[in-house]
């Protein structure tokens, strides 16, 4: 392998490859870190931040962002436990909690639709929503805790053992099928890349952005009620700021902010190295200072790549079209 | 079609704002304004309703608003307060460390107020009129007296302990881990993990909980979390990984959730921190006050353990 291959590997995985090495020297030093157990509290720790990231990367691939997916995450929560409570079916109560968070994407797609908003106007109207939907997540639950008075079955379940992780790659896996080999998935990459010139090839823009929506709020609302079914009961401000981890995954996975291209699966790969790193962390015994700066560190390291990693294509393409001409 | 929806929106807003308006009570009832910096913590709900409540019953209209844990929020609320005319004041801080420029200008404005459940500065302490608050380190002593009672019952020679606490920064939070550690020092109990903050968040307290169940499995043998919200995160993780009964339980707080696990046996006992006779008090302390009555420095609010026999003598929320 010669320098330039090697070079090329450090900075398309950089960020995996620092991840790989923490794992090692956990892994080496804690007996308990590699273990499957351990490892499997990994993927069902990421699972909702994974599940409610995918909804955001076909945000950002779209070109916009939807701030409003930590609120949905609390309100989502609040109305499937309140439902239990209150003796409703299982499934019925989930499926107001699920209608919570498409409500919610349906009217931040159509209101960003209407104003033909890009990136930054999504990014004040979903800011609105998100205050808004708080707001009204507070509300039904008087701001307290509920308890979810749940038995074995259908809600439970969701939060229990695998299901997490099945929910959460299953959701990836036929995201990432749409994202990469249907005319749904290109055209979101064309919108996001251009969408003047997407609206003239044809597309219809509106709509195709306020599925980005729906389908984020939606995902937004599993997720919350994945969350409270592993926690057996609901908290209204639960998903507050969750839309900061959740586009951190997004971004740590590669997923350019700048939109038009991405993939679900690097999505999956941002959880869990997040999810990884908090664990290894937590495991060295390494106090919750010091774990919010590598966080940091981590998330500023994986722009910075992006951004490397930008520059450099774009100067080995001027120099292959010099070299050409 | 925009411009339609640019009319439908400004009509809705100043229908909005007109309806809000018109909620403003008339009279002469006396105007309470309360900035209360944990408005939506679960702690905070039950309080404000006390505050509500106990402020309908003595004849005042009050008005709460969100001071969202910033001290410079707070402080221009209460200048936009004191220039609507309210007649007294409510503050509940954020922060410990950032009252005394809020404590200095409520008292330059002349008007009756008081502090609450949130202690302020040592350096401004003897210029609030009246503070209604716990001990907070009070609070953390008993969780530390706690412990010492729970090993006493269950002997053990290694006296393992997860402690999870609330929000690094926090007063409250560093407060009650002074009290605690106060009480253990020169004991034998050993707090395993260095200082894992859950920022009251349940899933953020049950993933600690997971990793330290993976770390040192059954060597926990007592798990202790901040409040209720956190406990409930931690106990849902202990739940999952088949430890329950065979790690203890403690933690601070009245919510429905303590009061669950303490009825099943649980829960070896709750510090109490009690929201509705905190507000309750705060109004009729800041109604002696306008009435010209004198009132103590620091009213404050009993705090003490919970165990299962005591549970019908406590109010939970």
């Amino acid at each position: 392998m010669n320098r330039t291959r090697v070079i090329d590997i450090i900075r398309s995985n950089g960020i995996l490859l620092v991840i790989l090495l923490l794992i090692i020297v956990t892994g080496i030093t804690e007996r308990n870190f590699l273990t499957v157990g351990n490892l499997l509290n990994v993927l069902r720790q990421v699972a909702v931040v994974g599940i409610v990231a995918c909804g955001m990367t076909y945000c950002i691939i779209g070109g916009a962002f939807d701030l409003s997916v930590g609120s949905v995450v609390s309100l989502a929560g609040v109305i499937t436990i309140l439902n239990i409570n209150a003796g409703t079916n299982e499934y019925v109560a989930v499926a107001y909690g699920l209608l919570a968070g498409v409500a919610t994407g349906v009217i931040n797609g159509t209101l960003i639709s209407l104003i033909n908003g890009r990136s930054s106007e999504a990014f004040i109207v979903t800011y609105g929503m998100q205050v808004v939907v708080a707001s009204i997540a507070l509300f039904p639950s008087n701001g307290l805790f509920i308890a979810g008075r749940v038995s074995d079955g259908f809600f439970k379940s969701l939060g229990q053992g695998f299901m997490p992780i099945v929910i959460f790659l299953g959701i990836a896996t036929i995201m990432q099928f749409v994202l990469m080999k249907t005319k749904y998935g290109r055209h979101m990459c064309f919108i996001g890349s251009n969408m003047d010139v997407a609206k003239m090839s044809g597309i219809n823009v509106k709509l195709n952005r306020i599925s980005y929506f729906a389908l984020s709020g939606l995902l937004a609302g599993i997720g919350g009620i994945v969350l409270c079914s592993r926690v057996t009961s609901s908290n209204p401000t639960a998903g507050l700021n969750y839309e900061m981890d959740v586009i951190a995954a997004v971004v740590v996975g590669g997923t350019p902010m700048s939109g038009g291209k991405g993939s679900v699966y690097r999505t999956v790969v941002g959880a869990v190295i997040i999810g990884i790193m908090s664990n290894a962390l937590n495991i060295l015994g390494i106090t919750a200072y010091h774990q919010q700066i590598v966080k940091g560190l981590l998330i500023i390291a994986a722009v910075a790549m992006d951004i490397l990693n930008k520059q450099i294509s774009l100067r080995e393409m001027t120099h292959a079209k010099v070299y050409v001409g | 079609m925009k411009k339609a929806c640019a009319i439908v929106l400004m009509l809705v807003l100043l229908v909005s704002v007109v309806s809000a308006g018109g909620q403003k009570e008339a009279g002469g009832a006396k105007k309470i304004f309360m900035s209360s910096a944990y408005y939506t913590a679960p702690y905070g709900a039950p309080l404000q309703e006390a505050v509500r409540e106990k402020a309908k019953e003595l004849g005042y209209t009050v008005q709460i608003v969100d001071g969202e844990q910033n001290a410079d929020k707070q402080l221009s609320q209460f200048k936009a307060a004191v220039a609507d005319g309210y007649d007294a004041l409510i503050y509940w801080p954020g922060d410990q460390a950032s009252t005394p420029p809020i404590v200095e200008y409520l008292n330059s404005t002349g008007k009756p107020w008081v502090a609450l459940n949130t202690v302020v500065d040592a350096s401004v302490l003897d210029q609030v009129p009246c503070m209604i608050a716990s001990d907070e380190v009070e609070i953390g002593r008993w969780l530390g007296r706690l412990m010492i009672q729970y090993f006493e019952k269950n002997p053990s020679a290694t006296k393992n302990v997860v402690y999870i606490e609330g929000s690094p920064g926090s007063s409250y939070t560093e407060n009650l881990t002074i009290g605690v550690n106060e009480v253990i020092k020169g004991t034998d109990i050993n707090i395993m993990n260095d200082r894992q903050f859950a920022e009251y968040d349940p899933s953020r307290a049950m993933a600690i909980m997971e990793d330290m169940l993976t770390k040192y499995g059954d060597k926990i043998e007592l798990a202790v979390a901040q409040d209720g919200g956190m406990f409930q995160g931690a106990y849902s993780a202990i739940e999952a990984a088949g430890y329950v009964g065979k790690l203890g339980l403690l933690c601070q707080g009245q919510d429905l959730i303590v009061r669950d696990k303490l009825v099943a046996g649980e829960l070896f006992a709750s510090v109490a921190q009690d929201p509705f006779t905190e507000g309750s008090l705060a109004v009729e302390m800041l109604d002696k006050i306008i009435r010209g009555e004198k009132v103590e420095n620091w009213f404050a609010t009993p705090t003490g353990p919970i165990f299962k026999a005591d549970i019908d003598n406590y109010r939970w929320f």
